[in-house]
């Protein structure tokens, strides 16, 4: 997690003193330090990009105005007068090109989807929804608009403030409060959107956790399976705790939908607990859709760890779940970068405690990571065949690995930013960037960014590696070398060097350079480098390759671009 | 003895009032800004340390406690403001007028 406190603009069409002063107090990752538009200003400071709010540059900005003062459409359909479609789309607008206008101007812009408070005209009762003047409609209009014109941006993201109103209740807001300091929320709406935000801080920074580990008795299911079998377990059919259980297992496939892994640590008989999830027929998760599981006899903090290492992830990405407090107490203590919440006794508040749990949220999801659990299945095949043949590079050429390069485009720049933003071990400058950072870099003259996609007999990987190359005064340097984690170990590693060397060469650069900067997760990949071959001119930092040596392009990996001229027009 | 206890008990919830309501206003202050729960502490007035949105917050929080401990509403914002046109208020006095609504109430 980030150690350093991230500057937060709040430009807010209302007092956020207790807003910006929960942000501060708040010790949850990643540390924020607020910083409050002058009051009554939030038009000025959206327009005027040298206005001394704006530096140094935020990292994060956080618009909040209420929709009466963004729309002026939207105030009259609070009052109950005849809207103007036209007029409010012409007016919506004009706001988003506000917010994308000040998008330039931090790394990341937050703006809370607009809400009717208790200060407006009571949006309710039949007429709310009426087409011509009713205020529920008009703002629904509104918003969906909004989100349509910023939605594609990738650096405006819309928060859903509708639920912080909703989780404040009879709190959401207060007369006094607002008639004495012109603050239009209750701090527990506050405390709701800081959660939001740090989430998706989060998100956006590439430090959402990637794999919720289960336990099973109790937990995925009521019962101890053991004692009861399999058609004994509490799960569905017509009783209250087994439908608890079976709306559990829907909230964590939704999990699995949006990217995240499941995983199993359970006390258990490995045979029985897969008969239970193979054949049990109200279970809503099957065996596929686990990405990998542990259930033995053995400490479950020692199988929390091996299954992690096992699926390439660090321990900051885990979240472990069970019912049962001595276990969670036992992770704490000898795992504390794992995420172990507090977990309520009642299976019927299951479902609510993972819904609080804001350490999945990330801004984009894509096909990749939903197949991500198959693909972790197909690694588990394929690791299995390798244990069928005894020496590694033999192994390596019946994968078939290939390769594939393509520019960095708007095809695949969703994906690649992804892939920057997430991957921690294997990334040897750590350089996360914004959408428009990434596409103002790579537009650089001297700059080129490659997006490599692997496939083998067992399946396509997808995109999971990046390589940044920039060209200056005849050394070609290394600017972003980020590979995942579920490819690695398979020739990718080597055949993207080889790629930055080939780039080089025909750049007719004298040298590759390669500069690793250290953190906390990347060490995996200085060993790579440490082994890679390359000349080291600093130690553990800065490692040399001289093009006039082909470096050497693993014999079992198939690199889908012609040896010679691959970089014909990429070259600067 | 039971009276004793009575009274006791409604200590207990007149304090765990007054204990949340600080814990809400410290959470939306800097560390050292910071009230700390005693009689003595002064909220406006001579030596107060919060501000004006402190103090707004201050009464919000207790007003909301009450509500939630006890069911009735007392309106604090008005009297605090009154008086301290002419006294410091400290978080005794505030707890002994809430002591006395209360009381009146019962």
């Amino acid at each position: 997690m980030s150690a350093h406190r991230l500057r937060c603009l709040i430009i807010a069409d209302f007092n956020a003193a207790n807003l910006a002063g929960l942000m501060t107090n708040d010790l949850a990752p990643p540390l924020i330090e607020p910083v409050l538009a002058p009051y009554g200003q939030w038009m000025q400071v959206l327009l005027d990009a040298s206005h001394a709010c704006w530096s140094p540059r935020p990292d994060i900005t956080l618009v909040w105005v209420r929709p009466g003062n963004a729309v002026a459409c939207l105030k009259a359909a609070m009052d109950m007068r005849v809207v103007d479609y036209g007029q409010m789309a012409h007016e919506v607008d004009e706001y988003a090109a506000l917010l994308l206008g000040a998008a330039q101007r931090t790394r990341f812009l937050l703006a809370p989807a607009w809400t009717a408070t208790a200060q407006d005209q009571p949006i309710c009762g039949v007429f709310a929804w009426n087409p011509e003047r009713g205020a529920a409609h008009a703002l629904a209009r509104a918003k969906l608009r909004l989100q349509e014109r910023i939605g594609a941006s990738g650096t405006v993201f819309q928060l859903d403030a509708d639920h912080w109103l909703m989780r404040a209740e009879m709190r959401a807001s207060h007369n006094a409060l607002w008639y004495l300091s012109k603050t239009p929320f209750g701090n527990d709406v506050f405390r709701a959107a800081v959660g939001d935000i740090k989430a998706a801080a989060r998100g956006l920074l590439g430090e959402a956790r990637k794999l919720l580990v289960l336990d099973l008795d109790d937990t995925l299911w009521g019962g101890i399976l053991g004692d009861v079998g399999p058609e004994g377990i509490a799960l569905g059919g017509h009783d209250a705790r087994g439908e608890a259980f079976e709306a559990f297992q829907e909230a964590l496939r939704s999990l699995l939908n949006r990217g995240i892994l499941l995983g199993i640590v359970s006390k258990n008989d490995e045979q029985l607990a897969l008969r239970a999830i193979a054949e049990h027929p109200a279970m809503k998760l099957r065996r596929d859709d686990f990405a990998g599981w542990r259930i033995n006899w053995r400490d479950k903090a020692e199988n929390v760890a091996d299954l992690a290492a096992e699926l390439n992830l660090g321990l900051q990405s885990v979240v472990f779940i069970d019912d049962n407090p001595v276990e969670r107490d036992r992770l704490r203590s000898s795992l504390p970068e794992v995420l172990v919440p507090e977990w309520p006794s009642d299976p019927f508040l299951y479902r609510s405690a993972l819904a609080a749990l804001a350490c999945f949220d990330t801004p984009v999801v894509t096909a990749d990571d939903v197949s991500r659990s198959r693909e972790y299945n197909v690694r588990r095949e394929r690791d299995a065949s390798r244990a069928k043949v005894a020496n590694v590079e033999d192994w390596l050429l019946t994968l078939g690995t290939v390769v594939k390069v393509e520019a960095i485009g708007d095809a695949n720049r969703v994906r690649a930013l992804q892939l920057i933003n997430k991957t921690n071990q294997m990334n040897l400058r750590t350089r996360r960037l914004t959408e428009a950072e990434l596409v103002a870099w790579f537009g650089r003259p001297g700059c080129a960014g490659y997006c490599i996609s692997v496939s083998d007999r067992f399946g396509d990987s997808g995109l999971t590696g990046f390589l940044g190359l920039r060209l200056e005064n005849g050394i070609a340097d290394i600017t972003d070398y980020v590979i995942s984690c579920r490819v690695l170990g398979r020739g990718v590693e080597e055949s993207m060097v080889w790629l930055a060397s080939t780039w080089a060469r025909e750049a007719k650069a004298n040298l590759v350079r390669a500069e690793y900067l250290a953190t906390s997760k990347n060490a995996p990949c200085l060993d790579f480098w440490r082994r890679s071959g390359f000349r080291v001119e600093a130690a553990d930092r800065i490692f040399v390759w001289p093009c006039e040596t082909d470096f050497p392009r693993p014999r079992f990996v198939e690199v889908s671009a012609p040896p010679v001229g691959c970089f014909a027009g990429d070259i600067p | 003895m039971a009276d004793d206890e009575t009274s006791s008990q409604g200590e207990d919830r007149l304090s765990r009032v007054l204990k949340q309501a600080v814990n809400d206003v410290n959470s939306l202050l800097p560390a050292e800004q910071n009230i700390v729960l005693a009689a003595e502490t002064s909220l406006m007035g001579d030596g107060a340390r919060l501000d004006s949105m402190g103090v707004i917050n201050l009464i919000i929080a207790v007003e909301g406690g009450v509500e939630r401990e006890y069911g009735v509403h007392i309106s604090l914002m008005d009297r605090l403001i009154a008086a301290a046109s002419s006294q410091t208020v400290t978080l005794g006095g505030v707890r002994d007028l809430l002591r006395a609504e209360l009381g009146s109430q019962h």
